[in-house]
Order: structure tokens, then C-alpha cells, then sequence
């Protein structure tokens, strides 16, 4: 049970003669439904505007992540803007993109949610840290918030909460791929890997290995990286003393160059390489990591594989506007955010929980349109929507000019362009808790392939 | 056997990584008894010196460290001069302004540049081939490099005459003083020096390690770490310490788990301090 | 502790009365502070008081009540820390017990099915012991090297916890902690609720705080610890069990503070707790001031709120961060709170100071003195102290070698010989500062293991080479907790025999600090008879003073040695002075015992002649 009472914010005294805004609601965290006043469009926005805020790493671990996806959850909000707003009811209203700084801790996640809430958002896009997003998602049933989320990790289905959507391919249907590419085309039958230790890499991890030990081969080597460690030599040594020939590093951006590249320097000189995390230009500024890197094979959403008109233009807009260039944390925060508002629209409130579930019919319509061709939702009972995406493998190209060509060149088999990058709604992982040890966590290819096809959903692949 | 030998020499590379890494705070540590916090700050800002000269002005590898050394030696000795001997004699709040300094530089440069990694074209591409063990080129010539300076510092301080100077006011700069030794200037040269090898051995890592702003944390553990192993005061200390912490961290991560081996040097690190905080080859009660 | 008889049998204080016009300065009681000022912090205090209690209503948004619990376990957690600071020691590991107690209860909650209450009391008991482990781990350490060791120990800890995966959740930590459940009707999942609970703690840690600072005999002892090792072992103050006991509290409030915290957002994870956080903390005691108990609680506030103010622009908060250490560090290095005090006290308040003229001091006449010199203890002169065969060696370094010597009751004996000749060391060795490697010392006939608290129990008290006293505090507090310290305190009315025995009288709420190079001396005397020793031993008392003073403070040694009936051990390279007030006299050169004996004897002493003059 909630308490609502009228309030005055410091801000808004502050800012001087601001009316008083309506309920903050003070109630159980976690699992509790607060008694729910009569749909107040008034509660979610102040002064004609709805505030869609962004809590991502601006200090801390992972800051790079962080500027392309601030910058495309503003441009989407600028475009809308710039048509006039998100009607509902008869009424136009603005969107306000207030920025916080998740500081990759769940502390700093915490405080820069609250901080917005207190301001009246309701809606959120960003959160890279597990902690961060574990801790807010503990909290913003209460405070009626929408999140949208990008990346997941087992346990971060930890409260039974329906107001997230998660607009990422999940490990476990893009890892069958990963290993069938790796053990059919490329050949290769012993596996190396080294990933974050967190629920992140151990889902992509175990996803692949589930299928590649499946199809015969075999994993001679698996580690873990230190997110402060910066020497890699002992287990380059060991992986190649293993006769490994291939190595899967599963963290992106910085330290998955600089794994790549003392991997080519110690002597894992031809060997494939697949990777998972952020890539793009960014990573290698100047100089001979690109090399390195060349032909790593990463799944990627659509914009990053087919380069087309709508792209080049956000890759100029964005290097104008912030001097950065279009990688795969663009399209994190730009598809997802215009969902989220054109679901306003359709289910003509401001209402978080009207809006999660107009999403569906949203991405019905107008999924095809997206840069990411959007395949539909999966809705799940009590853990939010999942969007479909299909994914693709491709080789990376650090010859690329980043300023006019994706760096992502697909491969050339069709099996992996275009695959279900979502699990079948039947999978039971979707509303299982985390320790639920009866639930198939990592199904192989096989199994994934029965599973879709119980459901009714079909393997085949979206066409580029 | 053969995984054995590669790890060793895996070790004994990584340990003359941080031999680089160190000599310029054995340098400023042993000789002027500062604890640098903003080392790693400055070391930082040495790679990037390095870096945007050869972005901008198309500086080859060489001369880009070259450009380094001398640019961030004059801010060492501009740290030193305006930041450090005003607070001399005050250890505490050395530390702090060290801290505040290194805070200054990180944020300035994650605002300015921005957090991604980034690489230099370098004259030591790939790897050498000895039969069944590998040594990366670029870890080969920075270990080289880190031989040459230290020997050179060494060789500075115990044969020439700068070196007696040095070494006198390091011991007792007051009594230095009364003998008409400036010991401001010194201590302007040494910390000036100091940094401007932390520079060029920042550049020179680049290669294995990347430029980003978080490269100041790595420097600062393991040049405290180095330099306590090793003994303050010591110059082949530096060596020595480095090369066990090279050794340990690279023989943790082959034969435990990864995700406790980081412990490993951090014990060792412990230890020392516990049972001989003067370091190897440090003299006993020479503590800061 | 007048009359108190100890377990070496000595009588009854003897003295009675003092001089007639004896400024009585310790039975008079403390003066008052100047009235503007003392209202101007009451005023602020009851500020305070009234803030902190309303904070809830001022600050009242979900988000801002975030804040402010989060400021109330910073708090607490710095309050914490600052006990250690004040005993001598910059430890950068408090978010670290802050984070081990936040994992026990977790665990204890979540996996053991605790309640709450005793998982928090579990979780303080967890950190201190751990604290106390840590400190046992770096006793010989200080300064820099000691902040390095706990700096590691913090990132070990990190390691340790982001490794156990399956018991700790490793590095994405553990979540779904719950709140703490209600107490009768307050529900904790009220912010409000949470945030008087933690101001409650916090008051209770300020609390121990005050303990351990000047509220307990034990806390008085810590902060002269923590402000001079040495002279706090010479006054037998014990640092090991002490500094321990200090680690111990400390990280038990830290891992209470921790706990609070982790339960409120409901989770901890290892960037929560990484050593940055706690260098954090430490600059919120070391900026609000470690010296007084408001001034951690002011420096977390004001670091709680800066990150939070600076929340828009927040990549350039580090920045601003980095800019405000460096400002505190050549602006206001005692803390925000001395000097918002300075800055008030300048404003209000107009009187400066005593002006007081330094040779007055030296010039006063002696007081009145109508009480007859002792009577030695015993009838007939014992040997109160003695060295046999005593040897004293560093290493390979031997400083003394095969010393004996013999310290009669009453007795005025001076140790003299060139410098280096191991006269310090003597005194060291006996106070048990420098290791006995050979050979016995006696006190009273019984052999005893030189330690400072044991030597100062059994009436040895010395002062050193270069004065040393407690710099920032009055010439009262010096004494009076050189008194309570050495565990042999006098009655008030001796303590104001001692303090005009030793001119201080004008001086007696002057600060330690800014005394002359003479008065230092004579501060440094009354502290070590603050105690009525019966061994007194004099490092150089009259080194640095002029001719005049020497006289002078040649005299009221000479009356002091005479009014106690103390044995006396003298270092002196005056030998004037020397020959004329000792009644014995020891020559030591290069470790060795040349000569012994009566002063003209040992003057014309060849041996003696050639050590000082050279061959």
C-alpha cells in the first residue's frame, strides 16, 4: 500500500513559482503494486513535456559506451520533437532528455534515477552496469518508471516487473550461431575464451560452448578477465600452448582490443577470432590495433551491416554534432527510444503501463521500418517485452573508412544473416527465477531449433 | 615444459614493463622522499603528449617520445616547483595534493579526449619466434629500453658528479643547503626528470597497453608497488622488484584462477610491508 | 591519586599545601571561553541540531532523501575513521569494512535466513575483527606506508569478494537485499524512517567517538598517540594494544555504517566499495578536520552533496573534486570546521590573545616554599635503578656494550661523554624504547623487561633531547595528561606545585606551540615530574638556552630534585653545570663505561680527558 500526499520538491521551489507537482508515492520496493490513482495524464508530464531520462556511465568503467547511445536516444527525441511531439489525448507534448551519470555502480545508478524521478520522469534509457541495472529495477515499480534496457544477464530478471523492455538479442539465441559458424565454416574444433566475469559473459560464454561441444568440438581453454587488468600474456601462452584455434573474447571496447591485440602479438598470429561487446571505430584510434582485429567475427544488429542512406546520414549528424562515429550503442538507445514514444501515441497515454503494452502492437506495425527490421515482441507474463531482432555475423573491417562504411562486412552464408536473434516465447527462462536450476539455461542449436519450432516460429532468416 | 618456460619469459618481459613504468617514480620517490600520487596522472599525460603529436603533427615513433619527454619534463618541474616544495616536510598533505592533482588531470583528460583506446604507430610490430616461444617485439624493445634507462640513471647517480649532488641532498637536504647546494633546483630536475621518463615509457607501452585515460592507475600500483618491493632508494631495486611482480602476476594468472590471481602480487606487496617495509635491496629504517 | 600505593611499596604523597601565593592553576578549574564566540557555537550547534532534525521535510523528494541517508552513513562511516586518524594513522581501507559489513549481513540475511538486527551486529563485529587483523598486520608501519597497506588490503578485498561468484554474486554483485524490518510502527522502507535510524547511529558513533578522544582515560591516551609516539611511550602509554583497539572500533563502526548503506539501496556490489571510495572517505575526516568531533560529520556532508550538485555536469566533477583537494590542501589543511571557526572568531571576536611578554616568564621569581626538602624514602640510599652488563645492539650495530651502572635513591648522577657515545640509547633502553640485547636492568633490586608502560608504572618518567610536547594544545592540558597518563596522577594541589616550580604559572593557557625554546624545556620537566616519579631522567634539559636561562633553569632543577627526593640520571654536555649539581657521575664513550664515580675524580680522569678531547 502506497501513501500519496502532495509535494513540493526543492527543485521546483527553487526554480521559482513552478506549481507543485503531483504524487510522489513512497511505498514497498520491491514486488509491491501501489493502489493505482485514476489514469492523470498530469502525473507524467510537467509543463507539457514528458521527460525520458538517460543514466549511462559518464565516469567510472565503460565510459565510451556512453557517448554514441546518449546521442542517439537525443536525436530520435529531437526528430519527434521536431514533428511536433507525442500526441496523447488530443494534446502535444514536448520530451525532455534529462542526462544522468550511472557511474557504473548501482550506487550512482540509484542516486541519478532518483534524482530524475524527483524531477517527474518516468521513463529510462541507458544502464550498461549489472548492478546498476539491478538495483534500479528494484525500485521503479514504485516509483512507476519504465526502463528500457539494452544489455541482460540472468540475473537481472531478478523482480517479477513489467515495466521493462529490453530491446537486445538475448546470449542465448545468438551463442548457437556464434559456435555453429565457428565449428561449420571456420572450421575450428578447439575453443578459447576469455570473458567478463559477470552473468553478461557467462551467458554468451556458456550459450556457445552448449552448441560448439554439441557439434564435437571442444573448449581447451576458458578465463576470465579483471576489468583493471591490462597484461593478458599468461593466458595468450596458455591458450596457445593449448592448441586452441579460435578465441572468443566476450567484453568489448577497450579491453577487448587490447586482448585482440597482444593475442596477435603473442603469438596467436592466424587464428580466428569472435567477439561480443561494443566495436566500432572508436576502438581503434590511430595506429596498428586495427590490424589485429581484422576478420573478428561479431553479430551484429542491421544498421551496422548494411550501410544505407538513413545510416550514413546519422553517422554525419553524429559526427557533427559530438565529433563520434555510428557504432552498434547507437542503435541501443535510438530504435528503442522512438518505440517507446510512438507507443505513447498508440495507446494514447503517458501512462508507463499503458505504454509497455502498446509496445507489441507498435513493433508490429512498424517494425519492418526500423534500422534493426524489428520481427515483433515477445511478451512475457511478469519480466517485461523482449523485442525480436534478427542478427547477423560479420567480419570486422578496420580498413573501413568510418566516416562513410560500416566497419561490420556480413559473411557470406546465408544461415547466418538475418537469424532470430530472440528465444521462442515458450523458453522458460523468460519468467523462471535465475536460480530455477530445472530450466534449459543454454540451449544448443538442437534444442533451440525444437523449441522454435513448438512454438510455432520458424528458423528462417530475415533477408537483408 | 614448454608452457613453463613461455610463461617465465612471459614474466621476465612483463617485469621489465614495469621496470619502465617505475624508474621515474623510483626516481622521485627514492631521491626526494615525495609519494607522487599524480605519477600515474602525469605518466598519462605523457602518452598523450606523444599521442597528439604524431596525430597532429605527424611526428614519426621516435620523435614523438622525444616531444614527450621534453614537454613533460617541464611540467614535472613545474609540479614540483608550484605543488610539491611548498609542501615539503608535510607527508599527508603531499598525498592529497598528489590525489587532487591526479583526479584534475584524469577528469581533464577523459573530458578533452574522451575514454577510447588508442594506439600509435610503432617501428615493433609482431612477434619473434624462438622455436617453440614467442616474444612479442613490442614487449622485447620496451623491456630493452627499461635495461637502458635504468642503467643510465644508475650510472648517473653513482658515478657522476650530478649524481654525488643528488645523492647528497637526497640524504640530508638540509645539511646539503648549508654546503650551497641549491636544493630547490635539484629537486626541480629530479622530479622534472622522473616524469619525463614515465613519459617515455608510457609511449613505449602504448604498443602493448593502449593510451586511455585509465592507464594512470596502472602506473601509480605498479610503480608504488615496485619501488616498496624493490626498496626505496634503490635503483637496481627497481629491476629486481619489478621483475618478481612481473613474474608473479604472469605465474598467478597461468596456474590459478583468473579471478583470483590479481591477488597474488597484491600479497606479495602485503608481505613485504609486513616483514621488510625497506624492500629488498632498500636500507633498513630509510622508511619515507 | 594521592596516597596510592602501588605493588613497589612507596609511602604516602608528601606534599602539603604549596606556595602561598600559588596560582592554584588546576584546582581553580578551567577558564571560560570568550563569551561572543562560545555563544556563536552554541548558536551553531543547536543550527545544526535543528537542520539535521527537519532534513527530512526540507529535502523531501525521493531523490533527496537518497542523499541524505547516504550523507548519514558517510557520517557514520567517517566518524568511524577519524578514530583512527586521531591515533596516528591515515588508513584508506574504511569503505572497505563499510563493504565487508554490507556482505555479512547480505549473506547472513539472504543465505542464513538471519534477522536483521543481529546480522547488523554481526557485520560491525566481522569488520572489526578484520580491522584488528589488519592492524596487526601493519603495527611498524606509518604514514604513506601504512596508507599503501591498507590501500592494498582494500583492492585484496575486492579481489576476494569479485572472485566467490557463487557465495557473493562476484562482480555484479549481490541484490534484493531487504530493508531492515519495521520496529514497531516504523516501517523502513519509508526513507524517513531510514534516515532518523542512521542519524541515530550516527549520534551513537559520535559517541564513541567522544570516548575515544577525550571522554575516556583511553581515548585521552590515543590522541597523544596519535599526536606523539614517542613522548606518549614515555609517558607509558602503550601503542601496540592501544592502535589495535582503535583499528578495531573504527572498522566496526565502518562495517555497522556499511551495512545501513547496502541495506538501503537494497544491494552491494565491488565498485560500491573500491579503494577510491575509501580514499573518498578519508578525505571527508581529513577536510572537515580529524581534530574535532564535528568535523568528519561536516566533511562527509559537504563531499556527500558536491558529486550530487555536480550530478549535471558529471564529468567534471572529478575535475572540481581534484580542485577542491588542492584547495584544501594550501587553503584550509586543518579542515573546513577550524576554519569556518577561524573565520568566525576573526569576525566576532576582537581579543587576540594574551600578549605576554617571554622574558616575564623566565624572570619570575621563584615561588615561596615553605615546605621542608624530602626526606629520602628509605633510611638508607638503595639502589633505585641498575644497569648490569647491558648491552644494546641494532643489527649489526652495537650501541652499548657491557654498560653497568648504579642509580642510588635521591641520588643526583650525571652520564656524560662526547656525542654518539650512546648516552640517548641509555635512556631508550631503560624507558624500553631500544631493545635490551644483553645484560639486566633492576628496578628496586627486581629485574624487569624495559617497557614503557611497565617503567612509567614503576616511577620513571624522562624527557627528551629535543622537547617534545603536545604542540597544538595549553601548557594545562600538557601537564595534567602527562599526569593522568603515567598512571601516577597527583593530587590537584601538587599539579599546581608543578606548574610554579617550573615558572609556568602566566603561561598556563598558552598553547604548547608557540612557547620559547626555554619554556618548552620547562613544560617538558613538569610533564615528567607531572607524575611524582621517583627515577627521573634528564636528556640535555639546558641544551640550546642562553647563560641567563641556563642559571635559572640549573635552579629549579636543583629545587625539584631537592622538593622530590627523586634519583636523577643526567645528560648534560655542561659540565659546569654537571660538576656542580651531581653527586656521581658516569662517563660513556663509544658504548663502554670509561669512568664512574665523584666528580672531581672522574674530571681529572685521563681517560676521560682524551675522549672529549680527542687523541
Amino acid at each position: 500500500m502506497g501513501i500519496l500526499f502532495q509535494d513540493v520538491s526543492r527543485r521546483q521551489v527553487m526554480k521559482g513559482g513552478a506549481k507543485a507537482v503531483g504524487a510522489i508515492t513512497i511505498s514497498t520496493a520491491i514486488g509491491g503494486r501501489m493502489a493505482h490513482a485514476t489514469v492523470d495524464t498530469s502525473q507524467f508530464a510537467q509543463n507539457g513535456k514528458v521527460k525520458f531520462g538517460t543514466i549511462l556511465p559518464l565516469s567510472g568503467d565503460f565510459t565510451v559506451v556512453s557517448q554514441p547511445w546518449i546521442h542517439a536516444i537525443k536525436i530520435a527525441i529531437d526528430e519527434v520533437n521536431a514533428a511536433g511531439g507525442v500526441k496523447v489525448n488530443g494534446t502535444s507534448y514536448q520530451i525532455d532528455n534529462p542526462i544522468g551519470d550511472e557511474m557504473y555502480t548501482a550506487a550512482g545508478a540509484l542516486s541519478a534515477y532518483k534524482s530524475m524521478v524527483a524531477d517527474g520522469c518516468h521513463y529510462y534509457g541507458g544502464l550498461v552496469s549489472i548492478p546498476g541495472q539491478a538495483a534500479v529495477q528494484g525500485v521503479n515499480i514504485g516509483t512507476d518508471s519504465l526502463i528500457v534496457e539494452a544489455l541482460t544477464g540472468k540475473d537481472l530478471s531478478l523482480t517479477n516487473n513489467n515495466l521493462r523492455f529490453f530491446e537486445y538479442s538475448l546470449a542465448q539465441a545468438t551463442g548457437p550461431y556464434m559456435a555453429d559458424y565457428a565449428f561449420n565454416v571456420l572450421k575450428v574444433r578447439k575453443a578459447g575464451s576469455i570473458e567478463i566475469a559477470n552473468t553478461w559473459g557467462e551467458d554468451f560464454f556458456k550459450s556457445f560452448a552448449a552448441t560448439f561441444q554439441e557439434l564435437g568440438g571442444q573448449v581447451v581453454s576458458r578465463s576470465y578477465m579483471e576489468i583493471t587488468q591490462t597484461d593478458y600474456s599468461a593466458q595468450i601462452s596458455d591458450l596457445l600452448n593449448s592448441g586452441a584455434d579460435m578465441l572468443y573474447i566476450i567484453v568489448g571496447d577497450g579491453p577487448g582490443t587490447a586482448i585482440g591485440v597482444q593475442a596477435r602479438q603473442g603469438g596467436l598470429t592466424n587464428i580466428p577470432f569472435l567477439a561480443e561487446g561494443a566495436w566500432g571505430p572508436e576502438m581503434l584510434q590511430q595506429g596498428d590495433g586495427g590490424t589485429s582485429l581484422d576478420g573478428t567475427v561479431y553479430p551484429g544488429a542491421r544498421p551496422y551491416v548494411i550501410w544505407d542512406a538513413q545510416h550514413q546520414a546519422y553517422s554525419d549528424k553524429l559526427h557533427a554534432d559530438a565529433g563520434i562515429w555510428l557504432n552498434n550503442w547507437f542503435w541501443h538507445g535510438y530504435e528503442s527510444t522512438k518505440i517507446v514514444l510512438w507507443a505513447m501515441e498508440k495507446a494514447n497515454s503517458l501512462d508507463p503501463r499503458d505504454v509497455v503494452k502498446a509496445i507489441p502492437a507498435v513493433v508490429d506495425e512498424r517494425g519492418k521500418g526500423l534500422m534493426i527490421r524489428a520481427q515483433g515482441t515477445v511478451v512475457t507474463a511478469d519480466k517485461g517485452v523482449f523485442l525480436k531482432i534478427p542478427m547477423y555475423l560479420g567480419r570486422f573491417n578496420s580498413k573501413a573508412d568510418f566516416l562513410h562504411e560500416t566497419t561490420l562486412v556480413p559473411v557470406q552464408e546465408a544461415k547466418y544473416l538475418g537469424f532470430p536473434g530472440w528465444m521462442p516465447a515458450n523458453w522458460a527462462g523468460y519468467t523462471a527465477s535465475p536460480d530455477d536450476k530445472s530450466v534449459n539455461w543454454y540451449p544448443t542449436m538442437s534444442e533451440l531449433t525444437k523449441m522454435r519450432s513448438d512454438a510455432g516460429e520458424d528458423n528462417a532468416s530475415v533477408g537483408l | 615444459m614448454h608452457l613453463f618456460v613461455q610463461q617465465i619469459i612471459n614474466g621476465i618481459l612483463l617485469g621489465g614493463m614495469f621496470a619502465l613504468m617505475s624508474i621515474g617514480l623510483s626516481m622521485i620517490f627514492g631521491i626526494m622522499k615525495t609519494a607522487n600520487f599524480a605519477y600515474g596522472s602525469l605518466y598519462m599525460l605523457g602518452g598523450y603528449v606523444a599521442y597528439w603529436s604524431s596525430v597532429l603533427l605527424q611526428a614519426p615513433f621516435l620523435v614523438a617520445v622525444v616531444i614527450a619527454f621534453v614537454v613533460m619534463f617541464g611540467a614535472g618541474v613545474i609540479v614540483e616547483y608550484f605543488g610539491f616544495a611548498p609542501l615539503r616536510g608535510n607527508e599527508d598533505a603531499a598525498l592529497i595534493f598528489g590525489l587532487g592533482l591526479s583526479l584534475v588531470i584524469r577528469g581533464g583528460a577523459t573530458i578533452a579526449w574522451g575514454s577510447q583506446n588508442r594506439f600509435i604507430m610503432s617501428p615493433f610490430e609482431g612477434a619473434v619466434f624462438f622455436g617453440h616461444f614467442v616474444v612479442p617485439a613490442a614487449r622485447f624493445w620496451a623491456g630493452l629500453v627499461s635495461l637502458a634507462i635504468v642503467g643510465a640513471v644508475y650510472f648517473m647517480i653513482e658515478r657522476t658528479r650530478l649524481g654525488r649532488v643528488l645523492r647528497a641532498v637526497s640524504d640530508d637536504s638540509r645539511r646539503a643547503s648549508l654546503l650551497g647546494i641549491n636544493t630547490k633546483a635539484q629537486f626541480c630536475f629530479v622530479f622534472g626528470l622522473g616524469t619525463a621518463l614515465s613519459a617515455l615509457a608510457c609511449v613505449f607501452l602504448i604498443p602493448v597497453f593502449s593510451l586511455l585515460p585509465d592507464v594512470d592507475d596502472t602506473a601509480l600500483y605498479i610503480g608504488f608497488a615496485v619501488v616498496i618491493l624493490g626498496g626505496l632508494g634503490s635503483i637496481p631495486g627497481c629491476i629486481v622488484g619489478a621483475m618478481i611482480l612481473g613474474l608473479v602476476n604472469v605465474m598467478a594468472f597461468a596456474y590459478t584462477d583468473s579471478s583470483i590471481a590479481p591477488i597474488f602480487p597484491l600479497a606479495i606487496l602485503i608481505l613485504t610491508l609486513m616483514l621488510r617495509p625497506q624492500g629488498l635491496l632498500g636500507k633498513k629504517g630509510r622508511l619515507a | 591519586m594521592s596516597g596510592a600505593a602501588t605493588d613497589l611499596g612507596l609511602g604516602a604523597s608528601r606534599r602539603s599545601g604549596g606556595p602561598a601565593r600559588s596560582a592554584a592553576a588546576f584546582s581553580k578549574g578551567r577558564p571560560v571561553a570568550d563569551n561572543p564566540l562560545r555563544r556563536i557555537r552554541l548558536g551553531g550547534y543547536i543550527a545544526v541540531a535543528v537542520i539535521v532534525i527537519a532534513a527530512p521535510m526540507l529535502f523531501s523528494s525521493i531523490y533527496d532523501l537518497n542523499v541524505i541517508v547516504t550523507a548519514a552513513t558517510n557520517v557514520i562511516l567517517a566518524t568511524g575513521l577519524a578514530i583512527v586518524v586521531r591515533a596516528g594513522r591515515l588508513s584508506l581501507a574504511q569503505a572497505t569494512f563499510g563493504g565487508l559489513g554490507g556482505y555479512t549481513s547480505g549473506l547472513l540475511v539472504m543465505q542464513a535466513g538471519w534477522s536483521y538486527w543481529p546480522a547488523l551486529l554481526a557485520a560491525g563485529v566481522c569488520a572489526g575483527l578484520i580491522g584488528v587483523l589488519l592492524g596487526l598486520t601493519s603495527l611498524k608501519l606509518r604514514g604513506f606506508y601504512f596508507a599503501i597497506a591498507t590501500f592494498t588490503f582494500s583492492q585484496m578485498v575486492i579481489i576476494a569478494l569479485s572472485a566467490s561468484s557463487g557465495v557473493t554474486g562476484g562482480q555484479s554483485g549481490m541484490f534484493g537485499l531487504p530493508n531492515p524490518p519495521p520496529i514497531g510502527p516504523f516501517n523502513f522502507a519509508d526513507p524517513r524512517v531510514y534516515y532518523y535510524f542512521a542519524v541515530l547511529v550516527a549520534l551513537a558513533a559520535i559517541g564513541v567517538r567522544y570516548a575515544c578522544t577525550s571522554g575516556l582515560r583511553f581515548g585521552r591516551a590515543l590522541t597523544v598517540l596519535g599526536e606523539d609516539e614517542v613522548l606518549a611511550s614515555a609517558l607509558g602509554v602503550p601503542a601496540t594494544p592501544y592502535r589495535l583497539a582503535a583499528f578495531g572500533i573504527s572498522s566496526f563502526i565502518g562495517g555497522i555504517g556499511g551495512s545501513l548503506y547496502a541495506h538501503f539501496i537494497q544491494g552491494i556490489s565491488p565498485p560500491d566499495i573500491a579503494p577510491s571510495v575509501s580514499v573518498f572517505v578519508l578525505v571527508m575526516v581529513m577536510a572537515g578536520g580529524s581534530r574535532t568531533l564535528m568535523g568528519p560529520v561536516i566533511g562527509a556532508v559537504v563531499l556527500t552533496f558536491i558529486p550530487e550538485l555536480l550530478r549535471a555536469s558529471a564529468q567534471w566533477s572529478m575535475v572540481f573534486y581534484g580542485l577542491f583537494l588542492i584547495a584544501y590542501v594550501f587553503l584550509f589543511r586543518d579542515g573546513l570546521l577550524p576554519l569556518l571557526d577561524r573565520t568566525v572568531a576573526r569576525l566576532v571576536v576582537n581579543n587576540r590573545g594574551k600578549s605576554r611578554d617571554p622574558v616575564s616568564a623566565a624572570a619570575e621569581p621563584m615561588a615561596n616554599w615553605d615546605v621542608a626538602p624530602r626526606l629520602p624514602r628509605h633510611a638508607e640510599a638503595t639502589e633505585i635503578l641498575a644497569l648490569r652488563g647491558v648491552r644494546c645492539a641494532f643489527g649489526d650495530n652495537v650501541v652499548l656494550k657491557n654498560v653497568s651502572l648504579s642509580l642510588q635513591t635521591g641520588e643526583m648522577h650525571g652520564l656524560i661523554g662526547p656525542n654518539g657515545a650512546g648516552k640517548t640509547t641509555l635512556f631508550n633502553l631503560v624507558t624500553g624504547v631500544s631493545p635490551l640485547s644483553g645484560g639486566e636492568v633492576l628496578v628496586r633490586g627486581a629485574s624487569v623487561r624495559p617497557r614503557p608502560a611497565t617503567m612509567a608504572r614503576a616511577g620513571l618518567a624522562r624527557t627528551f633531547q629535543n622537547p617534545r610536547v603536545l604542540e597544538s594544545r595549553s601548557v594545562r592540558e600538557n601537564i595534567a595528561l602527562a599526569a593522568e597518563l603515567c598512571g601516577r596522577a597527583g593530587n590537584l594541589e601538587y599539579l599546581d606545585w608543578v606548574v610554579d616550580v617550573s615558572g609556568l604559572s602566566l603561561l598556563i593557557d598558552v598553547q604548547a606551540g608557540t612557547l620559547t625554546h626555554y619554556e618548552r624545556r620547562m613544560l617538558t620537566i613538569a610533564m615528567a615530574i607531572a607524575g611524582d616519579p621517583d627515577i627521573l631522567l634528564l636528556d640535555e634539559p639546558l641544551a640550546g638556552l642562553d647563560d641567563t636561562e641556563t642559571v635559572l633553569a640549573k635552579e629549579r632543577i636543583r629545587e625539584i630534585h631537592t622538593a622530590l627526593g627523586c634519583a636523577v640520571l643526567l645528560i648534560e654536555h655542561k659540565l659546569s653545570v654537571v660538576m656542580e649539581l651531581c653527586s656521581r657521575l658516569t662517563v660513556l664513550d663509544h658504548g663502554v663505561i670509561i669512568a664512574d664515580g665523584a666528580p672531581e675524580a672522574v674530571a681529572q680522569d685521563p681517560a676521560v680527558i682524551e675522549a672529549y678531547l680527542g687523541s
